[in-house]
């Protein structure tokens, strides 16, 4: 039973009020925990915050209550007589800096450049509340370790065919470099270069009626690549293979196979990339495409148009070219 | 110490509790009601954190009689804790550091100018405080002191101005200013001087918290 959640209070404060109860702790004693917690405080808010507003003193107050009980927590293991023995024989200090090494260890996961104030915020834990502040705990450091993770996977998979900066990607958008990055693989097996289009094509089409060479060819290449990873990147990468594998088992089937070669190519990227296509690496596939299927392809025309154009405003504009008057075809209503 | 100054001293330290601005304005009436000594008197008995909230409720264009006033060691001690009100200012986004610090510096020495004596008399007890001259440094980081056009006369209320000002009272803490905006990084200083004030603001810690932050 959870003592501290059924009398919803800190399980710190739950230890030393059952201590003074049942005359474990000298009055001496409690004075000393009294200003150790509220010299730690004043470290906080001088450290963290401002030591001259009101709400954050509060707030520093609430974060020494949060980190000492996780602290206490996680030395006890939630024992009540182990808790005890360390309130009485021990501090509430080495409590806080039990509790610290995990506020650490979020912050070393967040990096040098984040917020630490706002990161402690995290721990803010008030006298007359039941938080689970070890799960809390947990779930902020497995979050950011994922975080890390994921951007790590960015950058070992990102490629020039995906219009999203390796920054700016959610899992989706990285699972699909991924998985691009496996077709890639399987193109090379096959000595199919991007601009084979027609060799793709047919490339699609076994696949399409043969999956079970699909299926052996597929766990080979994906097995080389994962051979190649860290194992958090092997373990996190192996977890989206199954859908990967479904997704190209049904991009294959509705694919139109009387489509060109470059229409199929443009196609089949555009699906696995959700859309997200870099314009300038399908220029050539799209001045391949039959005429009529140029016309299918308008999007894809418009973004290539903007790309060009934007380029050539960068290298023709001469820089000390007047544009003040643009600003009156805005399209903003004041 | 009269009864009749610590009632006053206790109404002016709540009131400024609310606003500094206020602290002020009462101070200002002290003044005028029962003249500059009293006042004077009064501030002494102030805490050096509301002498601070005051003071930078003011400045150059609206200067409090009380930097006129108070001793020049008050004001180096009340520069020792203002930087503790930066931090709550940064977050209303307001002001900026470098802002602050020379608001306040511009009202020292911006005003009342014919008290060259007294003004010299600040100067030096601020650089006597351990962190005077990053204070005073602060607001000239990143300043082009080659554009100094010693012939004109300087913009009024220009960091320009500040700088000369400085310099016609004391030309070696001008030039240590000078070496030290150059060669200092605004954020550390920035640092140094808000954890000064904030160690000063809450006092003598015990010892037995000095390794809170480090690992079991």
């Amino acid at each position: 039973m959870n003592l501290d959640k059924v009398r919803t209070r800190p399980f710190l404060l739950l230890m030393i009020s059952d201590a003074v109860e049942d005359g474990f702790l000298t009055p001496a004693q409690i004075s000393t925990i009294e200003s150790n917690l509220v010299d730690m405080s004043l470290k906080i808010a001088k450290s963290f915050f401002s030591p001259i507003i009101g709400h954050d003193l509060k707030k520093s107050c609430s974060i020494v209550m949060g980190v000492t009980t996780l602290g206490l927590l996680q030395l006890s293991g939630g024992d009540i007589l182990k808790a005890r023995k360390i309130l009485v024989e021990d501090s509430v200090i080495i409590c806080f800096r039990k509790g610290w090494e995990s506020v650490d260890s979020l912050f070393k996961a967040h990096g040098g450049e984040a917020d630490r104030a706002m990161l402690l915020s995290n721990y803010l834990y008030s006298d007359n509340e039941h938080k689970d502040i070890a799960s809390i705990h947990e779930f902020l450091l497995s979050e950011q370790l994922d975080v890390k993770l994921l951007k790590e996977i960015a950058r070992t998979f990102q490629n020039p065919l995906s219009d999203i900066e390796a920054y700016g990607k959610d899992e989706p958008s990285i699972k699909a470099d991924v998985q691009l990055s496996v077709f890639e693989r399987l193109m090379k097996r096959h000595s199919i270069a991007h601009k084979n289009y027609d060799d793709l094509k047919a490339l699609l089409l076994t696949y399409r009626d043969e999956p079970d060479v699909f299926v052996n060819e597929f766990s080979e290449v994906t097995e080389a690549i994962l051979t190649k990873c860290s194992a958090k990147v092997r373990l996190r990468v192996e977890g989206w293979l199954p859908s990967i594998e479904d997704d190209l088992h049904t991009v294959f089937k509705v694919i139109a196979f009387e489509n060109s070669g470059p229409d199929i190519y443009i196609r089949f990227f555009e699906t696995m990339l959700g859309g997200n296509i870099n314009p300038s690496t399908f220029m050539h596939a799209y001045e391949m495409l039959l005429e009529p299927e140029k016309r299918r392809h308008s999007s894809l025309k418009m973004k290539i148009d903007t790309e060009t154009s934007y380029k050539n405003l960068e290298s023709d504009v001469p820089h000390d070219v007047d544009l003040s008057d643009y600003g009156d075809h805005t399209a903003i209503d004041y | 110490m009269s009864r009749e100054i610590a009632v006053l001293a206790e109404k002016v330290i709540a009131i400024t509790h609310e606003s500094g601005r206020g602290g002020g304005n009462i101070l200002e009436d002290i003044a005028s009601t029962d003249g500059d000594q009293t006042m004077i008197a009064v501030i002494s008995e102030l805490d050096i954190m509301s002498v601070a909230k005051i003071l930078r409720e003011f400045d150059a264009t609206v200067p409090s009689i009380a930097a006129w006033l108070m001793d020049p060691g008050t004001i180096s001690k009340m520069l020792d804790v203002e930087p503790s009100y930066w931090q709550h200012e940064f977050e209303k986004s307001a002001f900026t550091a470098q802002y602050s610090a020379k608001s306040m510096l511009s009202q020292l020495f911006l005003t009342q100018t014919d008290d060259e004596e007294r003004q010299s008399a600040i100067l030096d007890a601020i650089i006597h405080s351990e962190t005077g001259i990053l204070y005073l440094s602060l607001p000239f980081i990143g300043f082009d002191f080659d554009t100094i056009d010693h012939s004109e006369e300087p913009v009024s209320g220009s960091d320009e101005e500040l700088l000369l000002r400085i310099k016609s009272l004391n030309t070696s803490i001008y030039e240590a200013i000078l070496n030290t905006s150059k060669s200092g990084d605004f954020e550390e200083i920035e640092a140094i001087l808000k954890a000064q004030a904030n160690n000063i603001r809450i006092g003598d810690i015990s010892n037995d918290t000095d390794d809170m932050f480090e690992p079991l």
